[in-house]
């Protein structure tokens, strides 16, 4: 009876369970980060897990942006901008200047918080990423665009309007085009810098729902200001607050009863 | 305590009289002073604009005839004539100018918007365009004249080309730079976070995005060179007749037929200046409406 | 704990606490009062207890509501979602007591005609005194927010269900020696088993406080004593 109960229990919760056996994709070690001369990030220590959706909160400034931004390197767009410290992804530091920045953001997809939609056609914002690195014959890129946009739920509401550009798409729409762009490249890691804040209610619903079945398949990092999406499409949370990583954990145990009073207080909207 | 504040304010705002104004007087009169007087501006601006207009409308249309477009410009004191040399002048001078003007133009607003955004030299290069922007155009017509028409021992076309290309050049620049600049950041992001090499989101998506801001830039540009005389008077010159096809020495243009006609003493010349300048104005009015057009079509997507 | 930003939020909170804590000393009055009731066999006093359930009724509807609006509203998280939740469940125990000490009340009118072996109600009476100060115990643990003190209620309550169980045997002894006791003596069983259960309630609310301030919920199992459930006493062989 008792082994029964557990099944059960496992299948309620296991979903969102998060699993913190799941080894290591992303390690962050000693981590710094400058705008010129202001220290952005504090010496921050993290370890994303492989195939689990984690949520960097914080205030506005805290941070959280400017970690998603190191995993990738997009920061190095912009000179007076640098990093410190290690990343470790597949044994690699990508802060190494010898890594190929261009191989590392096809390995490492982004969504930003506006939906950027690039002005082409509908197939040809899916294709971009593919034609970039790969040389795919027509019919194995229409497979692959397919494949892609499928896999952002969008498929349904393109496929008669792949030459049309993917600016008249709506908004929630545009995002999960850029979602497919993203996936098609199929990456390992899929960062979103709060990717719903400019949506409705319905098209984040739909986003919630994608981020939930991408995670079979990629390690996803969200940054977000909403508390309760948090709660819901994460596994693990981290807490961060003017520069510093403050606490991180399951996501359950960082919403119900966090160790730390600066996060409580964050989270229950005290802060001052 | 918060509780209490809204009760003494309620009261307050109640024992205001209903009918009484809570505006001075002074700051009603201050109002209608500038309305009035804001109105009065814009009046004289139209009356004035539309007058210039309607002359150029009544003198201009009375000139029109097939002759016009079909027969070169009569000679001193011989009647009829047409300004047929002078448009197709005016279109191949303007046309030299704008294929010389665009590819250094967007180029250079390239460099300035994407690669030099904060470099020392692009600050330069911004300066000295802004000054070639605004610098009198006659001023472009002698340098021309010496560094052209000077050693070429002879006025031509091509000189006149490069001096409208040069005024050109500043104009697409600046559009071009405004234009890229416009093109939201976390777009130029989105392309390299794909892994696309800056070429690449050059090409493929900054300038897609801005391409109708260019585009519109490009035409305003075309607007300003169709009228220009000051530059033409020391590189193209004029010619009474039709000119060489390798387009040495006076090639007839628009601009400075109406100058050189305008102030001639026969009626015939000073018929065809005023039909040159309204058709010169329909150009410039036409080639406005279609960069309005190409701008509100890049909206509507 | 500092301030919410938005301190209509922190109103709220504390007005569920206030009417929780109205419904406690409600709950508490009755309990006391319904005991008194049946040791003195006060009708009065039994009606007032009845009377007195409405109004524990009422804010128990009116706390459940404000919570979910609470919820509905500001989606609280962490400490202030515990304390939500928490509201929900220590209203929906006081109530229950409310209602047992009103089953206690309307007994009491019941018998009220009846002769009455003082020494049984005695008995209950000093179960009804252990009860009573568990309630207390309970309540303030919950108003200080203290768990030492809920997880002592906790614990204590197996003394409870051991005085209970004697009480069973005794009062069916009394049954058997003179069937004219059983109509007194059942309603005073019930009447003993309702305090018994107030005292079960009363470490419900100490579970919620442990859950409130830790943030996990009791996992070991409450020692019962209460062996009741498999009592039977034998027939006197002479019947």
């Amino acid at each position: 009876m008792n082994a029964a109960t557990e099944i059960t229990q496992a299948q309620l919760t296991g979903r969102h369970q998060a699993d913190e056996t799941a080894p290591v994709r992303i390690a962050v070690k000693d981590l710094n980060f400058y705008y010129g001369n202001f220290h952005g990030l504090k010496s921050v220590n993290l370890n994303f897990h492989d195939r689990q959706v984690t949520a960097l909160i914080g205030p506005s400034g805290c941070g959280k942006s400017t970690l998603l931004r190191t995993f990738n390197r997009i920061y190095s767009l912009y000179p007076e901008q640098r990093a410190e410290g290690e990343i470790m992804l597949d044994g690699r530091n990508i802060l190494d200047p010898r890594i190929d920045l261009n191989e590392l953001r096809s390995k490492i997809g982004m969504v930003f918080q506006k939906p950027t939609p690039f002005p082409m056609s509908i197939y040809d914002n899916v294709a971009f990423g593919l034609r970039l690195y790969e040389r795919l014959s027509k019919a194995d890129l229409d497979v692959r665009v397919e494949e892609s946009l499928r896999k952002a739920a969008l498929w349904d509401e393109a496929k008669d309007k792949l030459k049309q550009s993917g600016m008249g798409l709506s908004g929630g729409q545009q995002q999960r085009l850029c979602i497919a762009r993203t996936v098609a490249q199929r990456p390992e890691v899929i960062l979103f810098d709060e990717p719903t804040s400019a949506l409705d209610p319905i098209s984040t619903g739909r986003i919630e729902e994608l981020i939930e079945q991408l995670r079979s398949e990629f390690t996803i990092v969200i940054v977000t200001h909403n508390m309760q999406q948090a709660a819901r499409i994460s596994q693990f949370t981290a807490f961060m607050y003017l520069g510093e990583l403050v606490e991180f954990g399951p996501t359950t145990r960082i919403f119900m009863n966090p160790e730390k009073r600066q996060t409580q207080d964050y989270i229950t909207g005290r802060f001052g | 305590m918060d509780a209490r504040n809204p009760m003494p304010a309620t009261i307050e705002r109640e024992a205001a009289p209903v009918t009484g104004s809570r505006v001075r007087p002074g700051r009603r009169v201050a109002d209608r002073v500038l309305v009035v007087s804001s109105t009065l501006a814009t009046a004289l601006g139209i009356v004035v604009l539309g007058s210039i207009l309607l002359m150029l409308i009544v003198e201009g249309v009375k000139g029109f005839s097939p002759a016009l477009f079909t027969e070169p410009t009569p000679g001193p004191g011989s009647e009829g004539g047409g300004i047929a040399n002078a448009i197709l002048g005016s279109l191949i001078l303007t046309s030299i100018g704008i294929v010389i003007a665009t590819p250094i133009g967007v180029m250079a607003g390239t460099y300035l918007a994407e690669y030099g955004r904060n470099s020392k030299l692009a600050d330069l290069i911004r300066f000295l365009n802004d000054i070639l922007l605004s610098a009198p155009s006659i001023l472009i017509g002698l340098f021309v004249y010496t560094l052209m028409v000077r050693t070429m021992g002879s006025y031509s076309g091509w000189a006149g080309g490069v001096a409208l290309a040069i005024i050109a050049t500043p104009v697409i620049v600046r559009t071009t730079e405004d234009m890229l600049r416009l093109v939201p950041g976390p777009l130029r992001e989105a392309g390299a976070a794909l892994g696309a090499p800056p070429s690449v989101v050059i090409k493929s998506i900054t300038w897609r995005a801005a391409s109708a801001g260019i585009v519109t830039g490009i035409i305003l540009a075309l607007a300003r060179i169709a009228g220009e005389t000051a530059p033409l008077l020391f590189t193209a010159l004029n010619n009474n007749s039709w000119f060489s096809p390798n387009l040495m020495g006076g090639i007839p243009n628009l601009p400075v037929m109406i100058y050189q006609f305008a102030l001639s003493p026969y009626p015939n010349w000073q018929q065809l200046a005023w039909a040159g300048a309204l058709l010169i104005t329909i150009t410039i009015l036409a080639l406005s409406i279609v960069a309005r057009f190409v701008i509100k079509s890049e909206r509507a997507r | 704990m500092s301030e919410h930003i938005v301190s209509s939020y922190d109103a709220e909170l504390e007005n569920l606490r206030r009417s929780i804590s109205e419904m406690g000393g409600i709950a508490e009055k009755m309990m006391t009062d319904a005991s008194h009731a049946l040791v003195r066999r006060d009708s009065n006093l039994a009606q007032a207890v009845i009377a007195a359930d409405k109004r524990l009724d009422a804010l128990q509807r009116d706390i459940e509501e404000r919570a979910i609006l609470l919820i509905a509203k500001r989606q609280p998280l962490a400490i202030d979602l515990r304390e939500t939740v928490s509201a929900i469940r220590v209203s929906n125990d006081l109530e229950r007591i409310g209602d047992l000490a009103k089953n206690v009340a309307k007994r009491v009118v019941a018998i009220a005609g009846e002769i009455q072996p003082q020494k049984v109600v005695i008995g209950v009476q000093h179960m009804s005194d252990l009860v009573q100060e568990q309630l207390k115990d309970v309540l303030d643990a919950f108003a200080s927010r203290d768990v030492k003190a809920a997880h002592d209620v906790w614990e204590r309550d197996s003394a409870i269900d051991a005085l209970y169980n004697s009480l069973f045997r005794e009062l069916l002894t009394y049954m058997m020696e003179d069937p004219r006791n059983i109509s007194f003596c059942t309603h005073l069983l019930f009447c003993a088993k309702n305090i018994e259960r107030i005292g079960d309630h009363t470490t419900n609310v100490a579970e919620t406080i442990h859950y409130l301030v830790t943030g996990q919920n009791l996992l070991e199992e409450r020692p019962k004593d209460d062996a009741s459930n498999y009592a039977t006493v034998g027939l006197p062989a002479s019947a």
